[in-house]
């Protein structure tokens, strides 16, 4: 009876910790992928910038999205080698940023008036060859995503928005 | 036999309790839970780990389920409320108007989301207010209200401080600051002044 107990209470914490540790550390890529798979609904392709409609209550794909921002989407690939992302700066306010697949934010820079930023996202331990005046962004798996955020609170500046991703870039290198 | 009905009995409790301890300390059963750096600042809220490298497991899960896509303090803070000065939950049955001190960043907005993080269902097409809609206006008072306020009841004529909560239920504010000055990251209870809410009225109440 006593063996009996002993071995019950063994499986049961073994099984315990072990279930624990293995859903906490799964669940900030669980909670990417459900992200990106709502992303990729919409149609987007990897490697290449979508240009999100203007948030409204109706079509706000993500929680928490900002209604006053123009949000461009790239679900990054790296299967096929580095990803190159550039952006032209602005007059209004602008970010781009990146996350990896685990949803930490590993790069962000604002895009200032007349100061276009351009990156090169590639695989960490990954040799590279940095274009000139690039920044290296290492990602810890092949997935991440990118986002291009602009100030939009009215229909000319969304307007104002969309009219710098023609010289906005996301694609290999 | 009996001991192998003890040893799989063992075992489903051993996943049910380790699934449920996990799920309800990342937050995921309920927002009770909040880990990682909190600043809280006149009954608002921020957590300053959102996308940044977690130190541990648990605030990386919790950041993941409240922060996700959200940008690092450097270049975005974001402070919610579920609750009005006198620390009431918000709720679409009441009027409520908040006056926004200018932030320490280079642009802020005011946005309503619903219970579930979403923006409330309808089609009144005013879901923010931002520094550009007051420095048009010349104010930054907001009203939150179900229903259209006056036209001209407070500033403008357009209504344009107005924030739509019909259909949001239960809700939240949330109040971005974009590219906050580096003193404000530092001392965030001295540089931020965050507005408190005030209830004007509630549905079968007579107005304040």
């Amino acid at each position: 009876m006593r063996r009996a107990t002993l071995i019950f209470v063994a499986v049961l914490v073994v099984t315990g910790l072990a279930s624990h540790l293995l859903v906490i550390r799964a669940l900030p890529t669980i909670i990417m992928n459900r992200g990106t798979a709502v992303i990729a609904d919409l149609g987007v392709v990897p490697n290449q910038w979508f240009i999100a409609p203007r948030i409204t209550a109706e079509n706000s794909a993500v929680v928490r999205a900002s209604p006053d921002l123009a949000y461009a989407v790239c679900l990054l690939d790296l299967t096929e080698g580095p990803v190159q992302i550039s952006a032209p700066g602005g007059a209004d306010y602008g970010s781009l940023s990146v996350f990896d697949d685990d949803t930490t934010n590993v790069f962000v820079r604002p895009l200032l008036e007349n100061q276009p930023v351009d990156i090169l996202v590639h695989r960490a331990g990954e040799t590279i060859e940095l274009p000139p005046g690039a920044t290296a962004v290492a990602l810890s798996s092949t997935r991440g995503i990118a986002l291009l955020r602009r100030l939009a609170p009215s229909q000319a500046l969304y307007e104002a928005a969309q009219g710098l991703m023609d010289q906005s870039r996301c694609g290999l290198r | 036999m009996r001991l192998a009905v003890l040893i799989l009995a063992a075992a489903v409790l051993g996943l049910v309790g380790g699934l449920g301890s996990a799920l309800t300390l990342s937050g995921l059963v309920s927002d009770r839970i909040r880990l990682g750096e909190i600043v809280e600042i006149d009954g608002w809220r921020s957590n300053w780990s959102i996308g940044t490298e977690a130190v541990d497991p648990y605030t990386k899960a919790w950041i993941a389920r409240f922060g996700l896509f959200a940008l690092r303090r450097e270049e975005a803070v974001y402070f919610y409320t579920t609750v009005d000065a006198a620390g009431q939950p918000l709720d679409e049955e009441c009027v409520y108007a908040l006056d926004v001190d200018e932030q320490p960043g280079s642009w802020w907005s005011v946005t309503v989301y619903d219970g579930e993080g979403y923006l409330p269902k309808n089609a009144d097409g005013r879901l923010s207010f931002d520094s550009t809609k007051a420095e048009d206006l010349g104010s930054r008072r907001v009203v939150l209200s179900s229903e259209i306020p006056e036209a001209g009841a407070e500033t403008g004529e357009d209504n344009g401080y107005w924030i739509s909560t019909r259909n949001a239920g239960a809700f939240d504010v949330t109040l971005r600051v974009y590219q906050p000055t580096p003193v404000a990251i530092e001392n965030p209870a001295q540089a931020f002044v965050l507005p408190p809410i005030k209830r004007l009225s509630c549905a079968g109440e007579t107005p304040s």
